[in-house]
């Protein structure tokens, strides 16, 4: 009876022990799920913001503006953000600053902010970095535009134009990268659409809000404009021609040609910044 | 018109993938949320319920794609080989046709759409007047009686 009794309560113990490891381990995961989504959350509003054209490049000037521009102020050098961002978008192609470099970049910052922290563990100066100065400040969370219930009849009405805006889809949509086949999207082709025109990314996308004038700032992808070279507002004539252009807030430009032919047209623009 | 932003918030929040370097592209019918998004954000002039407002995209899409896609395709900027994309355009691509026929079809699509739906959403649409044009004969042979008295 005693023995069968111990056997039993050991059997309990181990029984209870494994559920309360097993809820330990949910919880860390799910907790690390939500940082890092938030994390994302806040490096799609920098970018989205600031740098839309480029929205999964995060610029030095972004990386500099969010972290010197917590209150209260994080004890690192703005040259210091600023050799970061080097060293983490040097390891990418092209020098981009992308999600992953983004959160190496974050650990080198912590490191860097937190001394006494980054002496007893990465994680803490990282977890003081992200849970004091970045996710308790909502203004630096994308805010997604939830489509709501009202929005599923919208998606019914646009059942009218599934057909003419399928073609149209598939005249700008491109084909299905292996990148994209390994994160298990667009294995299930859509009716009429094939591997070829599957996938509309963000430069196409740019393309077709250009042709239906979605934007303002697409218009200038029509002119094959380079705008960040060129630098401000201003006017330039010679004894042919005379060309206006400004630049607004938003980084978009208009360019209106007046009486101005082919070459000249081109000329400018090979001297102005580079063609698309 | 959109922003930059709003236009890439609209096309980063309809993509379920988050949290990678590289998201990728849109479904066809994600593309159709992003069309949703865009609508709602979209800034018109008396704006009224949201189905109104995507009518009115879609008119805008519509009216801008008639002069656009001649645009395009008298470009040349459909290029093959390694010359890469231009505004409009995709590389290895013969599908201009597709692009004519997709844009015709929108337009029929639009213009016709009224008659399909129920009676209550022909009355808050924009396009109300088709439906009774195409339907009423006794108006429109008012509307004829009344052209030749003016003449």
């Amino acid at each position: 009876m005693q023995s069968g009794t111990k056997e039993f309560t050991k059997l309990i113990w181990a029984e209870l022990r494994k559920n309360v490891e097993v809820v330990d381990e949910k919880e860390r995961a799910f907790d690390e799920t939500t940082i890092k989504e938030k994390v994302w959350s806040i490096f799609i509003k920098c970018n989205v913001t600031n740098n839309p054209r480029d929205w999964s490049n995060m610029r030095k000037r972004e990386l500099v503006l969010l972290i010197r521009g917590r209150k209260p102020a994080l004890r690192i050098m703005e040259a210091d953000v600023n050799v970061i961002h080097q060293q983490e978008a040097g390891r990418n192609k092209g020098r981009r600053l992308e999600f992953t470099n983004f959160l190496a970049a974050l650990r080198s910052i912590a490191k860097k902010a937190f001394p006494k922290e980054g002496k007893k563990g990465e994680d803490e100066a990282v977890t003081k970095l992200l849970k004091e100065y970045l996710l308790k400040d909502e203004e630096l969370l994308h805010a997604s535009l939830w489509i709501d219930d009202e929005a599923g009849d919208l998606a019914a009405f646009l059942k009218h134009f599934e057909p003419g805006l399928k073609k149209i889809f598939q005249f700008f949509a491109t084909n299905v990268t292996e990148e994209e086949k390994a994160m298990e999207r667009h294995l299930e082709m859509e009716d009429g659409i094939n591997q070829q025109t599957a996938s509309m990314k963000w430069p196409n996308f740019l393309d077709f809000a250009a042709a239906t004038n979605l934007s303002s700032g697409t218009g200038a992808a029509l002119t094959a404009l380079s705008l960040s070279e060129v630098t401000g507002g201003g006017e330039e004539r010679s004894d042919e021609w005379k060309v206006v252009y400004y630049a607004n807030k938003d980084d978009v430009c208009c360019l209106f040609a007046l009486a101005l032919t082919h070459h000249h047209l081109a000329s400018l623009i090979a001297a102005r910044s580079r063609i698309r | 018109m959109l922003r930059s932003s709003q236009l890439a918030a609209a096309f980063v929040d309809s993509i379920d993938i988050q949290m990678v370097d590289n998201i990728g592209g849109l479904y066809f019918s994600e593309f159709l949320n992003v069309i949703i998004r865009c609508a709602l954000v979209f800034k018109f002039q008396e704006a009224g319920t949201d189905r109104i407002k995507l009518e009115k995209l879609l008119l805008h899409m519509n009216n801008n794609l008639q002069t656009s896609v001649p645009r395009i395709i008298n470009s040349g900027n459909e290029r093959v080989g390694k010359g890469g994309q231009t505004a409009g355009g995709r590389a290895h691509s013969t599908s201009h046709g597709l692009l004519i026929r997709g844009t015709r079809e929108f337009n029929t699509a639009l213009s016709t759409h009224v008659k399909y739906v129920n009676k209550e959403e022909v009355k808050e649409s924009i396009f109300n007047f088709a439906a009774s044009r195409g339907g009423d004969d006794d108006e429109l042979a008012g509307l004829t009686a009344s052209l030749r008295q003016g003449l």
